[in-house]
């Protein structure tokens, strides 16, 4: 009773949203109602809503991993690109003439034997109408390369032979 | 995703990850929560954090109704300092509602999400989120959800 006092509506509900206060039995009228408007709902899913819930869905597994301390070998730019292209329900054919891509090239993208430059984003982010952004894709390819660089053992080797000397540091108990 | 700074309307960095019951336990020994959030366990309970810090500012738990594809937001919470005209930060509620959008689009759900408002800031949640009228509850389909993934994720 002292929040009501405190806080106008307008402020609360910029900041919460509160237990419902229903008992058991208006909640399952609640839970009823509900249900009621879903169904319609998915009866009137047509083909728009449903690419649009792809891409929403594919920017929303990009962000989570771009935004997340883990790094994972699976998540690599070919591999959403494989999401996008399976997303619009197309072939690679059809996919890579509306982007301009060689069929070839787009085989390489797809199969990581090759690093998109900044125009293909750019293409990616047109072609989504902006619902993916290129900056997106960018993220994506950085995180990429992280993951490469931590797990690249060989190359460390190989490099060992140009570094003369190593910074002595006091050993580490 | 970022919230504003109200002082000095800088943009900081904040993330939303799932919570286990025993970091709740902790978070609400803090005393910057007030909600019943020890009843919430059985469900999936998020926090939203800011990156750089990793002050906790606001508590969302989610109820799964998969054979409905819906998600139901149960509750959100501000932390306390966090509510009314004096807040530091804003876009805290926003920000998570546009998460519960995301993880419905993740689940297959099209972005349908409800919620069950008190009648008083029913008008509230229409007006700022675009949320639809649903008999006692309130939801959000799929270019609401949209919207709102892009205006706040």
């Amino acid at each position: 009773m002292k929040k009501q006092n405190k806080y106008t509506n307008k402020e609360l509900a910029q900041a919460h949203v509160p237990p419902h206060g229903l008992t058991e039995k208006q909640k399952e009228e609640a839970d009823k109602q509900i249900w009621e408007i879903r169904k319609k709902s998915l009866e009137e899913l047509d083909s728009d809503k449903i690419l649009l819930s792809q891409m929403m869905r594919l920017k929303f597994k990009m962000s989570l991993y771009i935004a997340s301390n883990n790094y994972d070998e699976i998540y690599t730019f070919s591999y959403f690109l494989k999401e996008y292209v399976s997303s619009l329900n197309m072939t690679k054919h059809a996919f890579s003439k509306e982007i301009s891509l060689h069929n070839s090239q787009l085989s390489r993208l797809l199969h990581n034997k090759e690093e998109p430059n900044k125009n293909i984003l750019i293409r990616l982010e047109i072609h989504s109408n902006k619902s993916i952004p290129a900056i997106t894709w960018f993220k994506i390819l950085e995180k990429q390369r992280e993951v490469e660089l931590i797990n690249d053992t060989k190359l460390r080797e190989s490099e060992k032979a140009f570094v003369k000397r190593t910074v002595q540091l006091v050993p580490k108990r | 995703m970022h919230l504003i700074q109200v002082k000095s309307q800088e943009k900081l960095g904040a993330l939303v990850e799932k919570i286990a019951p025993m970091e709740l336990k902790q978070i609400l020994k803090s005393k910057q929560f007030k909600f019943k959030w020890n009843t919430e366990s059985k469900y999936e309970v998020y926090k939203l954090y800011i990156t750089e810090s990793e002050e906790i500012v606001g508590l969302m738990s989610l109820q799964d109704w998969p054979k409905e594809l819906r998600l139901e937001i149960r509750l959100i919470e501000s932390s306390k300092d966090n509510v009314g005209s004096h807040k530091k930060y804003d876009r805290i509620a926003g920000s998570l509602i546009a998460f519960a959008c995301g993880t419905s689009f993740e689940r297959g759900y099209n972005g349908f999400i409800s919620l069950v408002p008190k009648t008083a800031l029913r008008s509230y949640y229409i007006n700022e989120y675009g949320m639809e009228e649903g008999g006692k509850s309130v939801y959000s389909d799929t270019l609401n959800s949209a919207e709102l993934m892009d205006k706040y994720l």
